[in-house]
């Protein structure tokens, strides 16, 4: 059942007293990739292998920007 | 004022090894404590190890102030104010975790783990962006003064307090002997923490040089053979020492060499190796020359240790263990128990494990001494709250004649800093509750010598 897409039975959580968010690999038709989940705040991200490459080289003050909203962006509905 | 006057006069009893019961009970007393004693000297909060990565942290308090103890992203280890810069909201609510960010649970602050303030929510809506509200200005607070030896972090209050190398002083010398057996250091676990309804420097008094209990109140102990030297004429053989901010015990060796007396106590010979290569010449004749070996200690304020080598197997060999302790002041006549098992970072993994069950054997929640001591503690405490018996005046007096002259001199050639005394004495209590007494009359440093 190769390149069948959907959600991978792998799933895992990740917490600190912060935050929780909920961690998958998800199948695409042709390739797959890595979601991420914050269920308080309802938003899902879904990146590619290059995406989180690009992770790799960042510094803690990109996250640090990331986190200038701590709630995610704030002009919309 | 009266009060004061009060004060004075308690103060001056203990000096002379006169200790009013209300010292340890009374909440005027604790109110200065908490003002002159933790909020001027050094008082510790945790050690290297228990932050080793990148967002590793753990959240202490010097009595009521709360500080994040945390090892930033680029590994330089902070300490935090643990309040919020908006309300004054606990920022970690945990007390150890990994994050390296914190975000206020209040209203959404967060701040990067090295303190500085990098997310306010609707920052340009609500408080006009940077320029009317630049958010470096608000970062997470640092106390006054953060200091390291060994891998002990310890914070002051005071920003005119001396170094930390000068507050420790000779008292360095002895406190190499738990925390530095090779040149890496400890690594510690824990710690366990329990509350105990006494007064915090009944414990710290203890540890600090009461050899006088041991046969006493942990009779059962070398009753069933865990410690072959609880008898009574051990550790009257033994010397306490105190030198500068803190003072111990120790124990008498039988005769042999350097190693044979490490190897004795149960130390593995890579071991006994490195602390032949990490002491100095001096500390080396502690043990080599002089004989002895140390055992229990306080540093002033709060901070106690423990070195002891019980049998974990019966007819087996002692394991020696090291244990931190922290006696956290909650109120007069509650305190809460810190224990961290600590052993040598590069002591081989057999040893640690046996280290460990020798500590768990003895000390700690589950520790037979343990259970001994409170016992004794929380009734001091419970008695010196009683409004008439709160003004009796305890004897603290051993080892000084009716006039108050020493009944023994201080030992010669003693190879360790400070004053050291063989036999049975009250000697270190009274040193303690001397720098006790300097600190709650806010005597300035520099008139200590
Ligand atoms: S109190 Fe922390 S964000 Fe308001
Ligand atoms: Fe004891």
């Amino acid at each position: 059942m190769n390149g069948v897409p959907g959600e991978d039975a792998v799933e895992f959580e990740l917490a600190n007293e912060f935050a929780v968010v909920r961690v998958r690999r998800r199948r695409t038709r042709n390739g797959e990739r890595l979601e991420i989940e914050s269920p308080r705040l309802g938003r899902r991200v879904s990146l590619c292998p290059l995406e989180l490459e690009s992770l790799t080289w960042q510094t803690p003050e990109t996250f640090s920007r990331f986190l200038g909203t701590p709630f995610g962006p704030e002009e919309e509905g | 004022m009266g009060e004061h006057g009060r004060l004075e006069r308690l103060v001056a009893d203990v000096r002379q090894g006169w200790i009013p019961a209300a010292v340890y009970s009374d909440r005027e007393v604790f109110e200065q404590e908490v003002e002159c004693v933790f909020g001027r000297a050094w008082v510790y909060l945790a050690h290297e190890s228990e932050i080793p990565e990148p967002g590793d942290y753990v959240v202490r308090r010097v009595v009521h102030d709360s500080f994040i103890v945390v090892r930033d992203e680029h590994g330089v280890v902070r300490v935090l104010a643990n309040v919020c810069r908006h309300r004054g909201m606990q920022v970690c609510r945990a007390e150890r975790g990994n994050a390296s960010h914190f975000r206020c649970p209040y209203h959404g602050w967060t701040y990067r783990n090295t303190g500085h303030l990098v997310g306010v929510p609707f920052h340009e809506d609500a408080y006009g962006g940077e320029r009317e509200f630049p958010k470096a200005e608000f970062g997470l607070l640092s106390p006054p003064r953060v200091a390291s030896y060994n891998g002990l972090i310890f914070v002051s209050l005071d920003p005119n307090a001396p170094a930390l190398q000068d507050y420790l002083g000779g008292f360095r010398y002895y406190l190499d002997f738990y925390t530095r057996q090779s040149p890496v250091g400890l690594e510690v676990h824990g710690p366990q923490r329990w509350r105990v309804r006494a007064n915090w420097k009944i414990g710290a008094e203890n540890f600090c040089g009461d050899t006088y209990h041991t046969p006493y109140t942990h009779q059962s102990i070398a009753e069933i053979g865990l410690f072959a030297e609880h008898r009574p004429g051990k550790r009257k053989e033994g010397v306490v020492y105190f030198a500068d901010r803190g003072g111990g015990t120790t124990y008498k060796l039988a005769p042999g060499s350097f190693e044979e007396r490490l190897r004795s106590v149960g130390y593995p010979d890579e071991m006994v190796e490195r602390m032949a290569q990490t002491w100095s010449p001096e500390q080396r004749a502690l043990v080599a020359e002089a004989g002895f070996i140390v055992s229990a200690a306080t540093l002033f304020p709060n901070l106690s240790f423990v070195h002891n080598w019980p049998r974990v197997r019966e007819g087996g060999p002692p394991v020696p263990f090291i244990s931190l302790r922290l006696w956290q002041p909650v109120s007069a006549g509650e305190t809460e128990v810190y224990s961290w098992f600590a052993v040598d970072r590069l002591a081989p993994e057999e040893f640690k494990r046996d280290s460990y069950r020798s500590y768990l054997l003895s000390f700690g929640t589950s520790g037979m001494f343990e259970q001994d001591d409170v016992e004794n503690w929380t009734s001091i405490t419970a008695v010196a709250a009683g409004r008439w018996s709160s003004q009796i005046r305890l004897h603290s007096r051993m080892g000084l004649s009716r006039e108050g002259r020493l009944l023994r001199q201080p030992m010669d050639g003693w190879p360790g800093p400070g004053r050291a005394f063989q036999g049975f004495g009250e000697y270190n209590q009274r040193a303690l509750l001397e720098v006790w007494c300097d600190y709650m009359q806010g005597a300035r440093e520099e008139a200590r010598v």
